[in-house]
């Protein structure tokens, strides 16, 4: 099969990328002037503790070897101890992996769910009040930053409607289960209180990661059902008698879409940066906190492993966009 | 012969950046039941435009005025082009000139076939379907029918793509075909054969066609009359052997006399160009151009007239030569 071949050349990349990556994050974070060594023994240790420490964790290796073993050490899927916890950073990302991706997947379908239809009744409508409203909406939704909505949601559903709880993901614990994702977890248990209370506490992070995410796709998607409701493909079939939303619905979106879809791995970066500050505010258990943790507190393997996942997650989004976009547009193939 | 399509004084304007462009001006047009009508005229002389305002697919902005756009006798002026035709059951296959961008790339042949046949009041399961549409793939002359319709547009020649477009228009059982420069984009070896394939199969399933076309030999091969168009006006309209023989119109006379014949040196060319349509000369559009021109000419656009089956629109035509 012609597909199956498709991602087999792509994956062939995916290592190449994946080295590219840890070498340029590893330089990155050795530019910067941080000497790790002394936040771990802390203000007061002696030059001899130091060297020890240094010697303990490899940093007075040249660089060029400390690349190396690190380059080992991960593909190995060891990303090292936090200097904070001491505790595997490895572990550490993949205990918080479902509670950051659960956040990320359901506003990601909120936004595409909404910003589809809603790009495709803009362009049909085009210019009409509700476009015009609607407009106003997406450029807020690209212009207001994440924790200022976050605050007002809160204000608003939790503080004054009482609708839903003001942070947290759960309100007592969490269900146990396989996947992590708590939504599942719960629907598979048959608990349907703990299911509505996890639901309850996603639905303002959701909606705060959700709102400019689809913002994006509702302007790119109105731009090309605009753009595609020019093409000469919309006259003929409506000369040869194909009804007008059979047209829109079916061949225009599905052009439309092939642009959309590319803005989805930019929006999907932009998803997993929101989550960082959204997570701060909702005192979300994901990635998000994790990584504003380390940042504070120097953990320079902790934000190493944290910016290889990122980058990791980018990688995935593109291969399954790529994936997507072949299967919408033969042309590809 | 039953008149299909009566097309009566019908103007139609554009908007545009210099101005209103009056694209069409009080235009005559009829097609017998069965009848190959070439529509015959310079690029911008208003013809695609004609063939689009029968289709009922104008641009957005395009205002029609006129006496009447009637199918079997029914008009529908005024109306919403398409939904009134459902309504008669009329319906047109529709040939365009860039087989290419008439499908969209993103769906097989055969999906976008079934579409059409499905909203032609076609009943029937899907394998009926696809028996019918491979079918006409193969009255059409396409090799292997039914491996064309899992292809895509762009795996597809030109040619081949142009027999498709054949055949969906076909499967919609029209009354009327509108084959707008069907052959313009494709190699001259392809034309002569996509042209005997339109006529034969118009004629066997005896189906009126409307043929656009700058090409006065290509009419000349396929029609049963031609209407030559001048800057949006209609010139003159007569049964071709007529018309090759002595037309009337002066500027069907400099059409004809434009056209490369062996043998006979350099054709002429007509001199000036088409007026711009946003400030059209008065009258008769042609008379700046006009050889014969009269004072009149300027003032008021002649009433169609001459013997019958032929009809002239001018105030001064070329004497009727005698059958030498």
């Amino acid at each position: 099969m012609r597909l199956l071949g498709l991602i087999a050349r792509r994956l062939v990349w995916v290592p190449a990328t994946l080295i590219g990556l840890v070498v340029l994050v590893f330089v990155i974070s050795h530019v910067v002037p941080n000497d790790p060594a002394r936040i771990i023994a802390g203000e007061n240790a002696t030059t001899a503790q130091l060297a020890a420490l240094r010697h303990q964790y490899g940093f007075d290796l040249p660089l060029p070897e400390q690349l190396l073993r690190y380059i080992i050490q991960v593909a190995r899927g060891d990303m090292g101890v936090s200097l904070y916890t001491q505790t595997p950073v490895a572990g550490e990302i993949w205990r918080r992996l479902p509670a950051t991706m659960e956040l990320a997947v359901y506003a990601m379908a909120v936004a595409v769910l909404l910003g589809v239809p809603l790009g495709v009744a803009a362009a049909l409508r085009r210019n009409s009040w509700f476009d015009h409203t609607l407009r106003v909406l997406t450029v807020s939704g690209l212009a207001i930053a994440a924790f200022w909505l976050a605050i007002l949601l809160q204000l608003l559903f939790a503080m004054w409607l009482n609708l839903t709880p003001v942070q947290g993901r759960v309100s007592d614990f969490g269900p146990s289960g396989i996947t992590g994702f708590y939504t599942i977890d719960a629907a598979l248990a048959g608990d349907w209180s703990t299911e509505l209370d996890v639901l309850r506490h996603l639905a303002l992070p959701v909606m705060t990661l959700a709102f400019p995410a689809m913002a994006t796709i509702v302007r790119f998607t109105r731009a090309g059902v605009i753009g595609t409701l020019g093409s000469f493909f919309v006259d003929y079939q409506r000369a040869m008698g194909v009804p007008w939303r059979v047209t829109v619905w079916r061949y225009v979106l599905r052009s439309a879409l092939t642009g959309t879809l590319t803005q989805i791995g930019l929006v999907f970066g932009n998803l997993l940066a929101g989550a960082v500050v959204v997570e701060a505010v909702f005192d979300w258990p994901g990635l998000g906190q994790f990584a504003v943790n380390s940042i504070l507190q120097s953990d320079y393997n902790a934000i190493l492993g944290f910016t290889i996942y990122v980058g990791v997650m980018f990688i995935v989004v593109n291969l399954l966009i790529d994936v997507g976009q072949v299967l919408l547009d033969p042309r590809g193939r | 012969m039953t008149e299909l399509v009566r097309v009566e004084d019908v103007s139609v304007d554009f908007p545009s950046p210099g101005g209103t462009a009056k694209v069409l001006d009080r235009v005559n047009l009829t097609i017998g039941d069965g009848e190959i009508v070439g529509l015959v005229g310079e690029s911008g002389c208003g013809k695609t435009t004609l063939a689009r305002l029968i289709l009922g697919v104008l641009p957005k902005g395009a205002a029609v005025r006129g006496t009447a756009i009637s199918f079997s006798g029914q008009n529908v002026l005024g109306d919403r082009a398409e939904t009134a035709r459902r309504q008669l059951g009329f319906r047109i296959g529709f040939v365009p000139q860039e087989p290419r961008a008439a499908l969209s790339p993103l769906f097989p042949i055969g999906v976008q076939a079934a579409e059409i046949l499905r909203w032609s009041g076609s009943s029937g399961d899907r394998a009926g379907m696809r028996r019918r549409i491979a079918d006409m793939f193969a009255r059409v002359q396409l090799p292997d029918p039914h491996a064309i319709m899992h292809r895509y547009p762009h795996e597809v020649s030109g040619g081949q793509l142009q027999r498709v477009l054949i055949a969906m228009a076909l499967l919609r059982e029209p009354r009327l075909v509108v084959a707008d420069e069907p052959t313009t984009a494709l190699d001259v070896t392809i034309q002569a054969q996509i042209l005997t394939l339109l006529r034969r199969l118009a004629l066997e399933q005896k189906v009126a066609v409307l043929f656009t076309t700058h090409d006065l030999g290509a009419a000349w091969e396929i029609c049963d009359r031609i209407t030559v168009m001048y800057a949006g006006q209609e010139a003159e309209s007569a049964a071709v052997g007529t018309f090759f023989a002595q037309p009337r119109h002066p500027y069907a006379g400099l059409l004809l006399g434009s056209m490369p014949r062996p043998g006979a040196g350099l054709p002429e060319s007509i001199t000036g160009a088409v007026p711009n349509l946003v400030t059209p000369p008065g009258g008769c559009r042609f008379h700046p151009r006009c050889p014969r021109a009269l004072p009149i000419c300027r003032a008021e656009r002649p009433a169609p007239a001459g013997p019958a089956g032929q009809s002239v629109r001018c105030h001064n035509p070329l004497p009727e030569r005698d059958a030498a």
